[in-house]
């Protein structure tokens, strides 16, 4: 019973604050564009469902384009960088002057060197710019963050350097490198919005663009839709990230 | 199966020294009035142990000795000047207060730490030494025959071999059916089994405890402490035992040497009059209880103010 009622409790919450809304918006009447009640928000989501879904796909796909590319490149560099501390000791303060840089800041420049034509392009690299942080940064803290007593072990064992990879520092790594992918999803959804809102051209067709086109057009309860679909989809992505996680660690650690 | 440390004889010379690197002018002159003797010399006539309040004259050569050892972290001295030898096959404690030098004594031991000051001649065969940690210190990602099989397979042992010697240490510590079980799922005495295998699969002549029963329950700890003994019996290899427990250090080994902290120093050594592996009830003798008596009251005695001024 107290299980269920927890399970329950966010739903009970947010029906709460719908209704509060939904009753505010009518005994104010609170002018449509401004701030529309949830009812005409469904009622948007649901007349536009065929173009906000394919508008959260093309977000969506954006992302998990930028999100794999930055894998790929994070990982290989982690693995350069872990390997040899010089590498790692010129390429730490580049990683984090590219972390710390606003992704708005980079933008217009990233699109104009996408070409103006394909602002697609510049929305994929500009969200893999901001999700390669977090899966560098956990990639090379699990790569160094073997238990030193294991280190010693290996030592005392007179292990090679490519055992000591194989065997220690690569495996060792693997919560951390998911915990970074994990945190790097749900920033290259960010990242691909904030492009597409920089590049605001139109060329790349997500919900960050549908949103602007809803909002030059006092189109509020359709910009409500948009992020509602936003919310949903990074809800989803999480949660199957999580999933994917927790499965992944419990072979790892085999609980 | 042939690994090299199996097809050598059991009672080889030490046959690597290290030396420490920043010595003093002091110690500089300590070596010329007294020489170094060099591994390959002493063979059988090792002289009189240096190791205060040493009770046993020892006719083999030691299996791993510290001569002067000091370790000096950035932090300030951590020990020594430390003597120390050990004999083959030899049970040892080192007991002392947290911090006294135990565990930078016994990584010397190990060769996993060089000294600051001083030599320490050890034997260096891989898989001579072995370690045990405080922590069980597995891979969590691996079964525990994996973690057993380790050492061999850093060795180059083929897989098939060093799985068949790896599930045969486990059965020596009394491990039976958790081959495939990751550490996660282990309870922290069958861990710590886990590790003991792992350090026996090598048949080290050399095995380094570090207070490797402190986060274990009493019986668990006792149970350990018998089986310990038991495995000694099989191999009889040279066990050096950390701990700060003086009851533990007792029952673990023949001859007890105490530590005192700031930097760590020999403060007095405890012979225990009794077989190995222990009687039962022996806890309860008065050999244990003279033991435990004098290690205390040195204990004491090195704890107290002014004899740490004075040293």
């Amino acid at each position: 019973m107290n299980r269920a009622l927890s399970l329950l409790a966010p739903f009970i919450l947010i029906a709460v604050l719908l209704a509060i809304w939904e009753v505010a918006c009518r005994a104010l009447a609170v002018p449509e564009f401004l701030l529309p009640p949830p009812s005409a928000i469904g009622e948007a989501a649901v007349q536009n469902a065929p173009l906000l879904l394919s508008s959260a796909w093309n977000t969506l796909s954006m992302a998990v384009l930028a999100w794999i590319a930055a894998s790929l490149f994070a990982c290989g560099l982690a693995f350069l960088v872990g390997t040899h501390s010089l590498i790692e000791d010129a390429v730490r303060p580049l990683a984090v002057v590219i972390q710390v840089t606003p992704i708005v800041a980079i933008a217009p420049l990233v699109n104009i060197w996408a070409g103006l034509d394909h602002p697609q392009r510049g929305v994929v690299g500009l969200a893999a710019v901001v999700a390669f942080f977090p899966i560098f940064s956990g990639a090379l803290t699990g790569l160094k963050g073997a238990d030193p007593d294991l280190e010693r072990l290996f030592d005392l064992y007179g292990a090679t350097r490519l055992q000591r990879l194989f065997r220690l520092h690569l495996p060792a790594a693997v919560p951390f490198v998911l915990e970074g992918h994990k945190v790097a999803a749900g920033l290259a959804v960010v990242g691909a919005v904030v492009a597409e809102f920089v590049a605001g051209s139109g060329g790349a067709q997500g919900l960050a663009w549908r949103i602007l086109e809803a909002s030059n057009r006092l189109q509020t309860a359709k910009m409500f839709a948009a992020l509602l679909v936003l919310a949903l989809m990074g809800v989803s992505l999480y949660a199957l990230l999580q999933m994917a996680e927790r499965i992944i660690l419990r072979r790892w650690r085999g609980r | 199966m042939a690994t090299p440390w199996e097809d050598e004889g059991s009672h080889r010379p030490i046959r690597f020294v290290s030396r420490g690197e920043g010595a003093s002018a002091e110690t500089m002159r300590r070596r010329s009035v007294r020489p170094l003797i060099l591994p390959l010399r002493f063979a059988t006539r090792a002289p009189p142990s240096p190791a205060r309040g040493e009770g046993l004259a020892r006719l083999t050569a030691p299996i791993a000795r510290l001569r002067a050892v000091e370790v000096d972290y950035p932090r300030g001295p951590a020990l020594g000047p430390f003597d120390f030898e050990l004999a083959p096959g030899e049970i040892t404690a080192l007991v002392g207060p947290s911090g006294c030098g135990k565990s930078t004594a016994l990584r010397l031991l190990a060769g996993l730490e060089q000294p600051t000051r001083g030599v320490v001649e050890r034997a260096s065969g891989r898989g001579e030494t072995a370690v045990v940690f405080q922590a069980p210190t597995l891979m969590p990602w691996a079964g525990a025959l994996d973690n057993v099989a380790l050492p061999l397979e850093l060795a180059g042992t083929p897989k098939a071999a060093a799985r068949a010697r790896a599930a045969a240490a486990l059965a020596r510590v009394k491990l039976v059916g958790v081959e495939t079980a990751k550490p996660a799922q282990l309870s922290g005495g069958m861990a710590m089994r886990v590790s003991l295998a792992r350090a026996l699969v090598t048949d080290p002549r050399l095995l380094l405890l570090d207070e490797p029963f402190a986060a274990l329950d009493e019986i668990t700890r006792r149970a350990l402490a018998e089986d310990v003994h038991q495995l000694w019996v099989q191999s009889k290899p040279a066990i050096v035992f950390v701990t700060h427990n003086v009851e533990e250090a007792v029952y673990m080994a023949s001859r007890v040497v105490v530590m005192t902290s700031g930097p760590g120093r020999a403060a007095g050594g405890t012979v225990v009059e009794a077989p190995l592996p222990r009687p039962p009830g022996f806890r309860t003798t008065d050999p244990f209880r003279r033991a435990a008596e004098k290690i205390s009251s040195d204990l004491a005695a090195a704890m107290s103010p002014d004899v740490v001024e004075a040293s």
